[in-house]
């Protein structure tokens, strides 16, 4: 009898143990939904009327979602709602805009994409290509906005005959910044020779609209750069004063390798 | 998707509840989420011709104005001039504007709503399409499981390894197909929709059985409820997103209880009739099409909810499936279509009786209105026998328009108080409906009373209710008077045009109400309350009343030529009666009643005082 009432308790237990797993499951799944539903409110809603509001929120959510990928990292079955997470912190922490979040940023961007690399094939498609794109594409927002670059150009013109100092430096901060930028785009390049995106529509329709304007935005930064240089070097074909890059070496700046892959045309 | 997989899935969901929380969890990381796009700074004049001239190059090397400053071998403009610069960027943008006017473009409406997002980002979904199930019936597997969940943890015995829970959720697995469409793409918004009212139909089977210990539903009885209840409901959503909203405000409110009243029929059915098919799904989506249609429409500033409560249409929805259960032949056509617009009319013919009489809207008149359909619809067959001209749903519609009228009658007559008079009083709703229920009752049993140009029923309800209308001193509780006007009702059907005339407009004067009043009189002019001990009230009164009811269907030839036969016997009884209380207790005045009441009426003359003492020494012995 009382070998029989200690099954009984057991068997009780085990079945409170895989009840509790269950709420706590289905509560997880219900969370994620809505911290999705949320970072899209305040991305869509929030932040076009409210930016600074919104950078606050998001990083709330950002860290929100951090905590929670952290927390489930770890547990082998977890593994796909810690990705989703991962995924929700990086976009956050992307679209609050904000500077002291970058480490943030990297971090889970890192540990999202390891993940993604620990499963293989298994990795949830999109969430994965997602956590591949965010880095180059926060940095090249970040760099585009920071510098100015395609509003450089305003401030130059060496037709009226006169290449002042300020016009001189301006275009080797142009310089500078496509040297920067290059890599950036190159990186988002490299993310569309991954296969999945040609059985991934709504990815590659996301993928390819988004490359298409960072190559477009780029290519049109360093295609007036080398405009500029070759109407620098018209003008003042004695090299004075020095502007110190040759017109191949801007147009050197201008290729790309790969350009934007083949199922985006 | 196979069915058998996903039927397979939803059972070891049920079976393992970890596996339906991992089913959900799949469901929050697999959906569709936003992703946002880039935010690049736009350029300079310069930057943009740039752009334009290099994706552009027909237009660059075509226009004499843009060539001169373009080079088309390093697509490069040769000239940082602002004014040659603003010049080019303006016959761009001419060239631009053209192209706007020639393109056909998003009406603004519909553009409006997706601007928003569309501008920031777009929705994209978790997988790449070799791996992506076809979501409308991944949806409905994951409600059916998500409900079923519920149900493992609120009553886990119903759930159990090949239990009536789990065939109930297979069942609907096996036949939530016949929700989509043949063309799935056609489905359309309904998807969600569909999935939603899906849901609603397994908590209500579910509660089902929870509730009914005995209750199974076959395979068979849900793919014709699915297809016969719950389609007409999906398929009846509108188009345009303002009737969308109302509709659905609707459906939230009354699909739950149409779905209940569906089970309970389906249960009921189950039981009663082991072994018989549940009705036909043609008839049931004529009922449900036509429910859910007239809901929506919009009489008199109003929907039939409005006159008949949510509750009310719900129990008018019970009666009409419950017909099409019965006599599944009155909703299908001859070419074997559903006949909506029939149940359709017959709901609005009944809010516009209960329209015209106020006193009865609301779940009283909606549940006499269920009646009458229930009464009407399973007579159906011998009314068409009778009269093949007279479309039962328009018996159904002059009967309640006779009920409402005949008790609306008595209702509306008002004392000083502004009360309803006699025992009117001190009726609720409840024992109104159960007054209109015994008189149907009865009616049902001579279905040649019921048709749209007889009108026995309304002069029945009428003589009883002006009878009841004449107990100013409350002499009979309500539950008393009910049993009275069912034996009227009884002995009326079976003498069409005796007891109650066939003049609705002169109550007054018909044989039984005369009587009855005339019997109310006597009690009245001889109640002092019960310390008197006046035994004429009560239980006696309400034998005394059924016994003169009774004695009406007989030989009345001396009361047809003396009216105040009945009051004069009474009163010659209570006389003996009060003088020898020793002799008369109220049995006694009863059985002496009921002995000679027949008698009475038929040759006039009143019981010797030996003839009464036979009776009473006989019922002393």
């Amino acid at each position: 009898m009382e070998k029989l009432a200690s099954r009984l308790v057991i068997g009780v237990i085990l079945f409170l143990l895989t009840a509790c797993a269950t709420v706590k499951d289905v509560q997880r799944a219900s969370d994620l939904i809505r911290t999705d539903n949320e970072l899209t409110r305040l991305i869509v809603e929030v932040r076009p009327s409210d930016p600074t509001a919104a950078a606050i929120y998001l990083s709330a959510v950002a860290a929100h979602a951090k905590s929670e990928a952290t927390a489930l990292k770890g547990h082998q079955d977890k593994i796909l709602d810690a990705i989703a997470y991962y995924r929700i912190a990086a976009t956050a922490y992307w679209r609050s805009g904000r500077t002291e979040v970058v480490n943030d940023l990297f971090e889970v961007t890192d540990n999202g994409t390891k993940l993604c690399s620990d499963l293989g094939q298994n990795a949830p498609d999109r969430d994965c290509l997602f956590l591949q794109l965010v880095i180059p594409f926060a940095g090249l927002e970040s760099l585009l906005n920071q510098t100015g670059l395609p509003n450089l150009f305003k401030s130059i013109n060496f037709n009226d005959g006169i290449a002042s100092s300020s016009e001189i430096d301006t275009m080797r901060r142009i310089h500078q910044t496509l040297i920067q930028t290059k890599p950036l785009i190159q990186t988002i390049l490299a993310v569309g020779e991954d296969n999945r995106f040609l059985s991934h529509p709504g990815m590659r329709e996301y993928y390819c609209r988004n490359a298409t304007n960072a190559v477009a935005s780029y290519d049109s930064c360093a295609g007036t750069f080398a405009g500029t240089v070759r109407v620098f070097h018209d003008k003042f074909p004695d090299h004075k004063p020095p502007l110190g890059i040759t017109i191949d070496e801007a147009r050197e700046i201008r290729n790309l390798k790969g350009g934007v892959p083949d199922f985006c045309r | 998707m196979n069915p058998t997989l996903i039927i397979l899935g939803i059972q070891a969901t049920l079976r393992a509840a970890q596996a339906g929380a991992d089913l959900y969890g799949e469901h929050a990381r697999d959906r569709k989420v936003f992703l946002p796009d880039l935010e690049l700074p736009p350029g300079s004049t310069l930057v943009k011709l740039q752009h334009y001239l290099t994706t552009n190059s027909q237009l660059a090397t075509g226009d004499p104005n843009l060539s001169a400053i373009w080079d088309e071998e390093h697509k490069e403009i040769t000239t940082t001039d602002p004014e040659i610069v603003e010049a080019a960027y303006q016959i761009i943008l001419e060239h631009e504007a053209k192209l706007h006017l020639v393109q056909s473009g998003k009406d603004e409406t519909s553009a409006r709503t997706d601007a928003k997002m569309i501008a920031a980002g777009r929705m994209v979904e978790q997988w790449r399409e070799e791996r992506t199930p076809p979501s409308a019936m991944i949806r409905m597997a994951l409600t059916l499981a998500d409900i079923g969940l519920e149900f493992v943890v609120s009553d886990p015995s119903i759930l159990g390894v090949s239990s009536r829970g789990e065939k109930l959720i297979v069942a609907f697995a096996k036949n939530m197909s016949a929700l989509i469409p043949d063309h799935a793409a056609a489905f359309g918004a309904s998807t969600n929709f569909a999935d939603r009212v899906l849901g609603i139909f397994l908590r209500a089977g579910l509660g089902a059985l929870v509730s009914n210990a005995s209750a199974v539903f076959k395979d068979e009885d849900i793919a014709r409820l699915l297809k016969g209840v719950t389609k007409p409901i999906v398929q009846a959503l509108p188009k345009s997103i303002e009737e969308q909203i109302r509709y659905r405000d609707l459906v939230d409110a009354l699909a739950g209880p149409s779905a209940e009243a569906a089970f309970r029929l389906l249960a009921e059915n189950t039981e009663t009739y082991l072994g018989k098919d549940f009705a036909n799904d043609t008839a049931l989506g004529a009922v449900t099409s036509a429910f859910f249609e007239e809901i929506q429409a919009t009489t008199h500033g109003g929907s039939i909810v409005d006159v008949f409560s949510e509750q009310g249409v719900i129990r008018l929805y019970q009666a009409g499936l419950g017909v099409a259960m019965e006599r599944p032949g009155l909703f299908i056509g001859e070419d074997n279509s559903p006949k909506i617009k029939l149940f359709r009319e017959l709901l609005s013919g009944a809010a516009g009786t209960l329209r015209a009489n106020p006193r009865l809207k609301g779940p009283l008149g909606a549940s006499l209105a269920a009646m009458v359909v229930e009464v009407v619809g399973n007579n159906a067959p011998s009314l068409l026998r009778l009269n093949s001209n007279e479309p039962w749903e328009q018996v159904a519609a002059t009967v309640l328009q006779q009920v409402t009228t005949g008790l609306a009658g008595a209702l509306n007559k008002l004392d000083a108080d502004g009360l309803p008079k006699g025992a009117f009083k001190c009726f609720s709703d409840g024992q109104l409906l159960e007054l209109g229920r015994v008189i149907l009752k009865q009616v049902a049993q001579t279905p040649g009373m019921l048709g749209i140009k007889r009108s026995e029923v309304q002069s029945i309800i009428a003589g009883v209710a002006e009878a009841m209308a004449g107990d100013d001193n409350l002499l009979l509780s309500s539950d008393e008077w009910i049993e009275i006007a069912s034996v009227a009702a009884q002995k009326a059907a079976a003498n069409p045009g005796r007891l109650f005339g066939l003049s609705a407009d002169n109550q007054g004067g018909a044989l039984a109400v005369t009587v009855i009043k005339s019997v109310l009189g006597v009690a009245g002019n001889t109640w002092g309350g019960r310390s008197d001990r006046r035994p004429l009230f009560g239980e006696t009164l309400e034998s005394a009343l059924e016994a003169v009811i009774k004695a009406l269907a007989g030989n009345v030839t001396a009361l047809a030529q003396n009216p105040d036969l009945v009051e004069q016997f009474l009163r010659m009884l209570l006389t003996k009666a009060s003088a020898n209380p020793d002799k008369f207790g109220s049995d006694g005045l009863m059985e002496v009643f009921q002995t000679f009441i027949g008698s009475v009426l038929a040759n006039g003359s009143l019981p010797s005082d030996q003839e009464i003492n036979q009776v009473l020494f006989r019922k002393g012995a």
